[in-house]
């Protein structure tokens, strides 16, 4: 049996997940529905032709998922920058060099969902300042010994927009980068490269465990404790993941209360 | 905070600083555009607190994540067209 390999983002998220990931654009006067072109149609053409293609992504996505005309539904972001889905679909978009992605699922499996990808490059001092705490900036320098060919400040920001991209559709508050903390494992099969100064290999991944320092509740009043994830670096790219289950259903665990 | 640049230096300092950060002359962007449409994404949003730190020390992050318009920016650091008083 030809068994083949599975990359990208699908490989981070479980079979109820749906996802289409491109690494070109689209044309976007082709791709856009009349809705979504006039909310870009002041925006340069690079930002245009990414956010055509993630549509273009989601519309087949959630036609595998079964979502009735999924090729005539528009994706609009809301006030709040959110990207609003039909009813009963919940879904995440991201975009960065080389790739284009949506994930969607049926809100009676997933209650909410995130996923991200950045370029896998160094994050400035800056920035990093202004998304780690002091505990995470430790973990990042314990990390970094371990795996040098890791861009671990990278991962983390993008496993805070993952967690961002989750939580914001269940509470709808603001949750900053610097309330929330990350604690990473890297998968056994991308292990024993400690210490190599070569570039990153094709096949590192692993696990994270995100922890609002807020409250949150979701509208089926479970407390958003804790949030589980994938990361991976994948063809010059950090892709993060955040899936969580619907109130009862099978798979991966709910998320929890870190005490709890 | 102390800063010796006049409300039109200001403003043409942003513009500058936000050419370098986009990649693109900034100069031509309307005001009330929002800047995502130009390329500002979530770091490149992240490195703009640092960049208008120099003007003003107490910049937060949410303070440039809601509205991501040179007018806002501007108003940020006591350019605005107007008062110049932050809402």
């Amino acid at each position: 049996m030809i068994r083949t390999q599975v990359t990208g983002l699908r490989a981070l998220l479980p079979p109820s997940v749906e996802v289409e990931q491109w690494s070109r654009d689209v044309e976007p006067s082709e791709a856009l529905l009349a809705p979504e072109s006039r909310h870009v149609e002041g925006a340069v053409a690079s930002r245009r032709a990414e956010f055509a293609t993630v549509r273009a992504c989601a519309r087949l996505a959630m036609g595998r998922l079964g979502v009735p005309d999924a090729a005539g539904t528009p994706i609009v972001p809301g006030r709040d920058r959110a990207p609003a889905w039909p009813p009963g679909v919940v879904g995440a978009i991201t975009h960065c060099e080389g790739v284009r992605a949506a994930a969607v699922a049926r809100e009676g499996t997933v209650a909410s969902l995130g996923i991200d990808a950045e370029p896998a490059e160094p994050l400035s001092g800056d920035v990093l300042d202004l998304v780690a705490t002091r505990r995470e900036r430790a973990e990042l320098r314990g990390l970094a010994r371990e795996r040098p060919d890791v861009p671990w400040a990278r991962v983390l920001f993008s496993a805070k927009e993952s967690v961002f991209k989750a939580w914001y559709p269940l509470t709808r508050a603001w949750l900053g980068f610097d309330e929330c903390e990350v604690d990473f494992g890297v998968d056994a099969a991308s292990t024993g490269n400690a210490g190599s100064r070569a570039g990153v290999r094709s096949a590192v991944s692993g696990t994270f465990d995100a922890f609002p320092l807020m409250r949150g509740l979701a509208p089926d009043g479970r407390v958003l404790g804790r949030f589980r994830g994938r990361w991976a670096i994948d063809a010059g790219a950090v892709l993060t993941a955040v899936v969580v289950p619907a109130a009862g259903a099978a798979g991966i665990g709910a998320a929890e209360d870190r005490c709890g | 905070m102390s800063t010796t640049m006049t409300a039109d230096e200001t403003r043409e300092w942003l513009r500058g600083r936000l050419s370098e950060l986009l990649g693109d002359d900034a100069t031509a962007i309307d005001r009330d555009a929002d800047l995502t449409d130009y390329g500002l994404d979530s770091v490149r949003l992240f490195e703009l607190v640092p960049m208008l730190r120099e003007v003003r020390a107490d910049v937060e992050f949410a303070d440039v994540a809601e509205d991501r318009s040179i007018a806002a920016l501007e108003r940020l650091l006591g350019a605005g067209d107007g008062s110049g008083d932050r809402a």
